[in-house]
């Protein structure tokens, strides 16, 4: 096991086999290449991307299935090669991939989940990727909240 | 905003030394070339949007937040996860998935 200190979360322990690596980073965090996926039963089903560079930077996650039950994900070829697929993969969530929206809470629209733009990690290989889908009805900024229609999600 | 028609083979020139090449018109997409200095960044719209976004959620995390929010998602059926999960006392960890 490995540690890394955090903002929000302390010294946090972890698997190294547990790490995503980020090859391109985020946009806006471009030196960003490592995290790991924090899980609390207690905020479930809110994932917390934690990065091993920096201790105060921290994302929140929801698993895109929790938001929309048949979310369709179609990557660029850029982002399908950043994870090592093939560029007419057409990756299953909850198989081959995990998909999260990063969520955002601001005073003015409350808080929002970036669906247009979801982070997709390659389960097998441990890649990862912010997919900036090309064609997508998907929001920067999808609702979250009370009052909404939320699935289980098996991803 | 200014509005300009061009066709396939036109160019517009943007100040001194940025042109802007309409290289191929297909029904659905526009093929463009960009000239520009190495210190102008050309970034499809798309991209600044994700990052202006991500700088936002990165600001996000709070214990104030998350509770808050946590409340906000109440009433999500998770038993598939909470039944495989028995540390409810344990503090954060680190999922393997």
């Amino acid at each position: 096991m490995q540690s890394v200190a955090t903002a929000y979360f302390g010294q946090l322990e972890f698997d190294p086999s547990s790490v995503w690596e980020f090859p391109a980073g985020l946009p806006g965090f471009e030196e960003e290449n490592a995290f790991v996926i924090v899980d609390q039963p207690q905020t479930r089903p809110l994932a917390f991307l934690q990065s091993l560079r920096t201790p105060g930077l921290c994302f929140i996650c929801l698993p895109v299935g929790v938001l929309v039950p048949d979310y369709l994900l179609r990557p660029s070829i850029l982002d399908l090669e950043t994870i090592g697929l093939p560029k007419n993969a057409t990756p299953r969530i909850g198989e081959d991939v995990i998909c999260l929206a990063l969520v955002t809470v601001d005073r003015e629209s409350g808080a929002t989940a970036n669906l247009h733009s979801p982070l997709v990690l390659h389960l097998r290989n441990r890649l990862a990727v912010q997919a900036i889908q090309p064609e997508t009805a998907y929001s920067l900024r999808h609702p979250v909240g009370a009052g909404r229609e939320v699935a289980s999600c098996s991803c | 905003m200014l509005v300009l028609k061009r066709r396939a083979g036109q160019s517009l020139v943007i100040g001194d030394e940025i042109e802007i090449q309409v290289l191929d018109v297909s029904p659905a997409r526009v093929k463009l070339g960009i000239v520009a200095p190495n210190e102008v960044s050309v970034v499809r719209k798309e991209v600044v949007l994700t990052r202006q976004q991500n700088v936002s959620a990165a600001g996000t995390v709070s214990p104030d937040v998350l509770s808050w929010l946590s409340l906000q998602l109440a009433g999500v059926s998770t038993s598939s996860e909470r039944q495989d999960n028995d540390s409810e006392s344990g503090g954060p960890e680190v999922n393997a998935k």
